[in-house]
Formats: structure tokens, C-alpha cells, sequence
């Protein structure tokens, strides 16, 4: 191997490993979740307390735009900065199905037991949210599935 | 040709564990590729640091780009698409050159001989080590995919994104330009 050769691959490892092994793509997952449910939550508020002040109702409005903000940039980080592939988008996809399960049950026990006149909405956006988590999950376990398979195929094609 | 699909099947093999996500396919990614994109990305830089840059740029765009790729078969047309398009813009921000240069204007060559292409083989082997820096950009560039990468025509085509027959003119013209450099090499 020539020392070009050798100073390219080394350069384009250490950019995959720069891509695949910061933990910044984790903590992007994170805050897409988190952002997600403070989004949720502040939206059920301002569905429900619809007798709060002029200037609270304006302060979470505020902090609505706030979370939604942070979902999209943590949604286009994700896709298009520090994409996650296969098995890392089923990691995220389990943890946030796992997440917005706690958060649907947490309001949905709220509402069952009459505390909080919010509960409701909470429960309602809960159950969204793990819709959506749970359509992306299983369109991703399709995925992964599908290469799963190619790769047994060609590995037993040697 | 039993050759050509064993790597074709291990080229493939490699692209499903790298989108899978297997952190040591990226690696072997890196190994399998990274000297036929210094190879065909070369002839757009104007050195060494360049073209390392320009490598790296591509890079990027791969791995950025490849949760995306839907098929892992068409893996090596789509990395020099992205090679070629990147290496444009490049050549566009660099030069502000119009999009093409003298390249339409022999779309009108006859089309290659598969024959002649074959007994031309071992020779343009021989001289494109030599002489490659001295054919002109776009031939150059064609030259390495058809004969270095033996990327089909049709495959080319669309990495280029321009017609067939646009191809073969190129090839023709560069094989013209090569043979005129190895005889001077030779006088």
C-alpha cells in the first residue's frame, strides 16, 4: 500500500469514526424526546386551562414555539447532519415508544383518578405521540429486516 | 467475470453492514474505497491537499447520505454520482467555468467498438499511469471509471448524468488522446 493510500484511508476512518462514535448523536435523540414531551404537555395546558392568565397563556405559547423549535432541529440534526442508521434508528425509535408509553400512561392514570383537568388532552397527545413512535418503529424494524435478510442471502452465496 | 461478482457481492455485502450501522463496516468502507475516489477525484484538484479535501468532502456527503440509499446494490454509482457532483462544485466554485466545456460538441463520434476497446485495454492500462494528468479533465475522468474502476457505460452514464453515446465519445476522444501521448512517450 502506498503512503497516499494510506494517509486517504486514514483520513476517511477517522471522519466515520468521528460520525459513529460521538455520543452527540445520542444526546440529539434525547432532546428530540424531551422536546417532544415538553411540546405536548405545554399544548394540553393551553388547550385545557383556558382560564389562566392573559400573560401565563402567552408565557407557554412561548415556550411551545421554544420546544417545537428544538424538535425540528433535533429532527433535521438526525437526518441529515448525524443520521442514524439501521440498528441505531431502532435503539431510537424503541426509545421513544418506551418514553411516550410513560408519558401516555402517566396522564392517562391522572385522568382515571380525576387529578388534573388537563389529564385528558395530556392522554390524547400521549396517545399521538405513541402512534407516531410506534409507526416509525415498526417501519424501521422493516427495514433493518430487509437488510438483515440481503446480507444472510450474499453471506451464504460465499 | 466470476471475479467481478464476488467483489460486486463483497462491495454489496459491506454497504448493508455499514447501513445496518456496524461501526467496523465503516471502516473496511473507508479501506475499500478510499483509493479509487483519491483516483478518480485526483484530476479535479490542483494538488495533493486538494484533492485530500475534496476526498473528504465526498466522504461526508456519504456518510451523511447513506441511511437514505434505498438500494445497497447500486452502492458504486451512487458514491461517484455524489464524486462527480461534488468534484463540480467544486470545479464551478473554484473556476466559475461554464458548465461543460468543449465536451457536447463530438456527441457525434461514432459509437466504440466493443473489440477495439477490448484489444485497447492493456495499452491504455499502460499509458493511463503515465499519462493521465496530461488528457483533459473530462476524458480523464471517464477514462478512470471505464478502465480503471471498470465501471460500465451505461453505469457511467448515470454517474455523469449525461447520455450513452456522450460517454462513448468521450472514451473515444480520450483513447485518441492517450494513444497520441504514448507515442510521443515512446519517440
Amino acid at each position: 500500500m502506498n503512503t497516499t493510500q494510506a494517509r486517504v484511508e486514514t483520513l476517511l476512518i477517522r471522519q466515520g469514526h468521528d460520525m459513529l462514535n460521538r455520543p452527540e448523536r445520542w444526546g440529539y435523540v434525547a432532546l428530540l424526546i424531551a422536546a417532544l414531551a415538553m411540546a405536548a404537555t405545554l399544548t394540553a395546558l393551553l388547550v385545557t386551562e383556558t382560564s389562566l392568565p392573559t400573560r401565563t397563556m402567552a408565557a407557554f405559547a412561548t415556550m411551545l414555539v421554544m420546544a417545537l423549535c428544538w424538535v425540528a432541529h433535533a429532527g433535521w440534526v438526525l437526518t441529515h447532519r448525524r443520521p442514524l442508521y439501521g440498528r441505531h434508528k431502532l435503539t431510537a425509535t424503541r426509545l421513544a415508544t418506551g418514553f411516550s408509553a410513560l408519558y401516555t400512561l402517566g396522564a392517562g392514570l391522572l385522568w382515571s383518578s380525576g387529578i388534573g383537568s388537563g389529564a385528558a388532552a395530556a392522554t390524547l397527545l400521549g396517545c399521538l405521540m405513541l402512534s407516531g413512535a410506534t409507526v416509525l418503529h415498526i417501519k424501521t424494524r422493516r427495514q433493518v429486516a430487509i437488510l438483515e435478510k440481503q446480507r444472510r442471502q450474499l453471506e451464504s452465496a460465499y | 467475470m466470476a471475479d467481478d461478482d464476488e467483489i460486486n457481492r463483497a462491495d454489496t455485502l459491506l454497504t448493508i453492514r455499514c447501513l445496518l450501522g456496524e461501526a467496523d463496516a465503516f471502516e473496511a468502507l473507508a479501506r475499500r474505497w478510499a483509493a479509487p475516489l483519491f483516483r478518480y477525484l485526483r484530476g479535479w484538484a490542483r494538488d495533493t491537499d486538494e484533492a485530500d479535501e475534496l476526498v473528504q468532502d465526498v466522504w461526508l456527503r456519504v456518510l451523511r447520505g447513506l441511511p437514505a440509499l434505498r438500494d445497497p446494490y447500486r452502492f458504486r454509482q451512487w458514491l461517484f454520482g455524489i464524486a462527480h457532483r461534488t468534484a463540480m462544485d467544486h470545479l464551478r466554485k473554484r473556476q466559475r467555468l461554464p458548465q461543460t466545456r468543449e465536451m457536447e460538441e463530438a456527441d457525434h463520434i461514432a459509437m466504440i467498438d466493443e473489440r477495439d476497446a477490448s484489444a485497447d485495454r492493456e495499452m491504455i492500462l499502460r499509458a493511463l499511469e503515465q499519462a493521465l494528468d496530461q488528457v483533459p479533465l473530462t476524458e480523464r475522468q471517464t477514462l478512470t471509471l471505464f478502465y480503471l474502476e471498470e465501471i460500465p457505460i451505461a453505469e457511467i452514464a448515470q454517474i455523469q448524468s449525461v447520455p450513452v453515446g456522450t460517454v462513448k465519445s468521450r472514451l473515444f476522444r480520450g483513447r485518441g488522446q492517450l494513444r497520441t501521448l504514448m507515442e510521443r512517450l515512446e519517440r
